[in-house]
């Protein structure tokens, strides 16, 4: 069983030793008090297979760890639980299995909600406060169930910074992050950060190339995201939809008609459909979001911290507005901006708990450009793989921000056949039209090709205008014998 | 004794010039030259690289020439040959350099340097099989490996963009591969351009006697023709059934035809090419060679025609087979958006107030090191990758901001580096003088440099008044010599007859 147990989730282990001479006693947390409140999980999962999309892959067991947050609910990293089959969880000290069910999932923020499905077993066990935001160089204590084991692991360290990273589950979305100079090992990902018996964060992710350094998830995008669900469903985070660049450069300010001591960041590109699409212009100079300056930097006084501007948008539910104080053309105007969710956005972010889309025409297997795609190429995908369909992913969008908005359908591989055999083949090839039809999602595609009636289906690629042509009955008479052939249960997954 | 040995050579050389040659023949035909080089810095393109030295070979060719490989002679700051037995060297220079065979030619003005030398005769043709010989100096000794010939091919060259027959041997010599010549019972058949292992690469006699005769005249030396189209393999009997082609698939299928090209304004894309030069061209884009059996289309063309020439080509267009009239050109290099090389020219480039502008170009790529092709950030390859249909006439080249040099009046700015500029003060700019030109007229008394969008920035200003006293400080903050170094030439106008077809 623990040989079978691939731990694969993130875990912190404090360090004993660092600081530990100048940390006062107060500091330390009644362990007694807290363990019936910890959960170590145990999850079943299986990915879908973007290669061969219409398999899955092989089911893999990992391990994180979890604490009751709510009366009967459990918190806990999203990548604990994706992609999960089977879920099961132990509280503290008790050897019984009891299997779980994830009620709310947040990918962007790596947290979820977990409760029994009986839903007694939790009944009794009182939730762990939640706390604020640690202040640097504090101490804090990390609960957790490290490298599959099955007891509890508690360890100490300092909080050494607090800034906004990327939440590598999701790899697009960055929030506020507290890192603390404890190495984080596989196993207690999700599990709580505590100070002064209350809880201040929740362990997700270390760096991998440098010591002593983990990172947690602070409680106030903990509390955002049972914010979120307090309506009965995970929305997301808004996002404003821009992207801005400094003003450090005086001339840069001098240009942009800004006064002496006025300071903000210049819009250098909108997403198309996002909040500041139709309110934003390019080139406008932020100056204030919600009264606060926004500094030359980028970033907004907070406290005892200076943070990246777009965090106070992170802070809020998609429907809520700021207000956005900006210089145009020399004039400072006053915009509310609605937030909204971009959805875009997730295109280029993992995928977790769907199987891939995809058709399958004569042997040619099409699926939507994702990220999962690119990975198909091995772990050095980022070098390795290939350069148009990486150029497509991600600098096609710069360019031309509108294909964010649609499917991008690629003709990943072929299978053999002697219908498709004399291909001058073009694996991993962007399609962009099929029989004069310019393909904007899957299912153009598909009924580009099934509405078909002349005598070739007519496949032209993205890039220095390769063709592909099928002979239309030939390729349609041949579809069952190579679904049957190559094991394919089914054709398409929309 | 000296004069004896070359009395016994010439006794060989009267009586049977093509009968097995012995050390001494090719004593006289092979020289070692030592090339001290130094490249042009493609990071810090004002300074150049540390200086190295190659040794390579050399063959004597009629006129006192002596033939060797361009890549290898390329950034050379001191050339020195040595021959046989001789300590003391002479000083050739570079007569004559063709970068897409990769052949130079180079003299030696002291004409006793060639008293004791022989040209080497060239063979007729390149051999099909049998066993050759591949020689060099190597320490005063003459080095004679037995090499046999592997296979014949058509392959893009190292140095340039022309595709032409290569010829494929597995040698005895170990670490050959340095412009070393290859013979076969006394002629030459070749010069190696590198080696790999064992196996070594060659340049064969047609391209070497076709460069030999041109490159005597070089006031009007025409070029090696290439077709310079992009184009796929036309095996797919589902393709051709749909362009109009009867029976079994045959010629390729033209994709895409770029400006200066010798396709241009001939072939369109979708165009199926038959023939070239009343040869028959298959599917797979061979043709039946008299020798060499099945050879890549280009064999047909490169070595038996120069650019200039008429050729007729058919095609099948539309469904209907058309017999059309082609000139051939040169591969028109220095008409890649990204150009494969620069040749002799430094690294042009433009400083402005701290931020350093260059062209895009290979050499600059490679500094991404070996892996350069996968190392390279994305948004620069992707110009290499996807825009391999070159240049148009309102696009030429794409102009960097390779980085910013770190001073008060570039604050802000200092962490930006390899993007590409698209406009400057409201001039859109493919060329340094463009960038330079735009210089002269900031706007209100700002300069903006905007750059495409797939920058992650999307400009920044300048204070215009400041910027002449800006630069004279960096450039002696930085030791720097010159602020700018434009082209010495712009890239060639093949006019707007054929604006490429992509």
């Amino acid at each position: 069983m623990n040989r079978a147990l691939r731990v694969a989730a993130l875990l912190v282990a404090l360090s004993t030793t660092t600081g530990a001479g100048a940390l006062a006693k107060s500091d330390a947390t009644d362990l007694n008090s807290m363990r019936r409140s910890l959960i170590r999980l145990v999850n079943y999962s299986q990915r879908g297979d973007w290669l061969s999309p219409w398999e899955v892959t092989p089911v893999s067991a990992r391990s994180g760890s979890g604490f009751v947050v709510e009366p009967g609910t459990i918190m806990t990293n999203a990548h604990v639980i994706s992609d999960s089959r089977l879920l099961l969880v132990f509280i503290d000290q008790d050897p019984t299995p009891y299997p779980a069910m994830v009620v709310h999932v947040a990918h962007d923020c790596d947290l979820a909600l977990v409760k029994t499905q009986d839903a007694s077993v939790l009944e009794k066990i009182k939730p762990l406060p939640i706390g604020g935001l640690p202040r640097l160089r504090s101490m804090v204590e990390t609960f957790g169930y490290p490298a599959g084991g099955s007891q509890l692991s508690v360890t100490r360290g300092v909080v050494s910074r607090i800034d906004d990273q990327v939440y590598m589950h999701s790899g697009v979305d960055s929030h506020l992050t507290v890192q603390t100079d404890a190495a984080i090992n596989p196993g207690n990902s999700g599990g709580p950060v505590v100070q002064d018996g209350r809880v201040v964060g929740v362990a997700f992710q270390a760096a991998e190339k440098l010591e002593n350094v983990g990172y947690m998830i602070p409680t106030e995008v903990v509390q955002r995201f049972l914010r979120d669900v307090s309506d009965g469903q995970y929305d997301g985070y808004p996002d404003l939809g821009i992207r801005a660049s400094g003003m450090d450069n005086p001339a840069a300010r001098l240009k942009a008609g800004m006064r002496t001591g006025e300071s903000g960041v210049q819009v250098d590109a909108i997403d198309p459909k996002s909040s500041a699409d139709g309110q934003l212009q390019l080139g406008d100079i932020l100056l204030q979001i919600d009264g606060r300056p926004v500094a030359n930097d980028g970033t907004i006084e907070d406290g005892e911290l200076r943070i990246p501007f777009g965090l106070l948008a992170d802070r809020r539910q998609a429907g809520e507005s700021v207000t956005l104080r900006v210089l145009r053309a020399q004039s400072r105007i006053d915009l509310q901006v609605k937030l909204l969710i971009y959805p875009a956005h997730r295109r280029l972010a993992n995928s977790y708990d769907v199987l891939p889309r995809y058709y399958i025409y004569a042997g040619l297997v099409f699926i939507p450009l994702e990220k999962e795609v690119l990975e198909t190429y091995g772990d050095k995908w980022v070098t390795q793989g290939d350069k148009l369909l990486l150029d497509a992913f991600y600098q096609q969008p710069l360019r031309e921000p509108d294909v964010m908005l649609r499917d991008r359908v690629v003709l990943l591989r072929k299978l053999d056949h002697p219908v498709n055999g004399q291909m001058a083949w073009f694996r991993y090839s962007m399609v962009e039209r099929v029989n004069g039809k310019t393909i904007n999602r899957l299912e153009d595609l598909i009924d580009a090709i099934e509405s078909n009636q002349a005598e070739f289906q007519v496949i032209e690629l993205a890039h220095l205008r390769r063709l592909c042509v099928l002979d239309r009955k030939a390729a349609d008479a041949a579809n069952g014998e190579i679904l049957r052939q190559y094991g394919i249960p089914r054709d398409r997954r929309l | 004794m000296r004069r004896a040995r070359a009395f016994f050579l010439g006794l060989i050389v009267c009586a049977a010039p093509a009968a097995a040659a012995t050390r001494e023949a090719y004593e006289q035909n092979v020289v070692a030259l030592n090339v001290t080089f130094q490249s042009w810095d493609e990071d810090r393109p004002w300074s150049k690289t540390r200086p190295g030295v190659r040794q390579i070979s050399a063959v004597v060719v009629e006129g006192r020439h002596l033939l060797t490989a361009a890549q290898m002679v390329e950034d050379a700051t001191f050339l020195q040959a040595f021959k046989f037995g001789r300590t003391s060297p002479s000083r050739p220079r570079i007569d004559f350099v063709d970068r897409e065979v990769d052949l130079a030619l180079l003299t030696v003005d002291d004409p006793s340097f060639f008293a004791d030398l022989r040209p080497a005769p060239l063979a007729p043709f390149t051999p099909t099989e049998g066993t050759l010989r591949m020689v060099r100096w190597r320490n005063q000794q003459l080095e004679s490996a037995a090499s046999r010939v592997k296979r014949i091919m058509v392959e893009g060259s190292a140095y340039g963009r022309l595709e032409h027959p290569f010829l494929s041997v597995q040698t005895d010599l170990d670490g050959g591969g340095w412009a070393d010549p290859v013979f076969q019972e006394g002629r030459l058949v070749g010069i190696t351009i590198s080696q790999d292992e064992q196996r070594a690469r060659i340049i064969p006699v047609e391209v070497l006697s076709r460069f030999l005769e041109r490159a005597r005249q070089p006031d009007t030396y025409r070029a090696f023709p290439a077709l310079g189209v992009l184009w796929q393999l036309n095996t797919d009997p589902a393709v051709t059934a749909w362009l109009g082609q009867e029976g079994e698939p045959r010629g390729i299928l033209i994709r895409q035809v770029p400006w200066g090209s010798s396709g241009c304004g001939v072939l369109k894309p979708w165009d199926i090419l038959l023939s070239i030069d009343g040869k028959a061209i298959d599917a797979e884009g061979f043709f039946a060679h008299p020798r060499h059996g099945q050879l890549r289309f280009p064999a047909i063309y490169v070595t038996d025609h120069a650019a200039g020439d008429v050729v007729p080509i058919q095609v099948l267009r539309e469904r209907r087979v058309l017999d059309l009239k082609m000139t051939l050109r040169g591969y028109p290099v220095g008409l890649d958006l990204v150009p494969v090389r620069r040749g002799p020219q430094p690294p042009p480039y433009l400083i402005a107030g701290g931020l350093v502008f260059r062209e895009l170009d290979a050499p600059y790529l490679r500094t991404w090191g070996r892996d350069w092709l996968s190392e390279a950030p994305l948004r620069l390859l992707s110009y290499y990758n996807l825009d391999q249909q070159g240049q148009t006439p309102e696009r030429r080249r794409i102009i960097l901001m390779k980085s910013v040099l770190p001073s008060p009046y570039t604050i802000g700015y200092h962490d930006l580096e390899d993007l590409p500029v698209e406009s400057v003060n409201g001039v859109t700019v493919d060329s340094l003088e463009k960038v330079d030109q735009a210089l002269q007229h900031p706007v209100n008394g700002f300069h903006t440099i905007r750059f495409a969008p797939n920058a992650f920035v999307r400009d920044i200003v300048l204070d215009a008044s400041r910027l002449e006293e800006a630069t004279r400080q960096i450039l002696e903050e930085y030791r720097i010599p010159e602020a700018k170094r434009l082209p010495a030439s712009p890239p060639p106008d093949p006019g707007t007859s054929c604006p490429g077809d992509y």
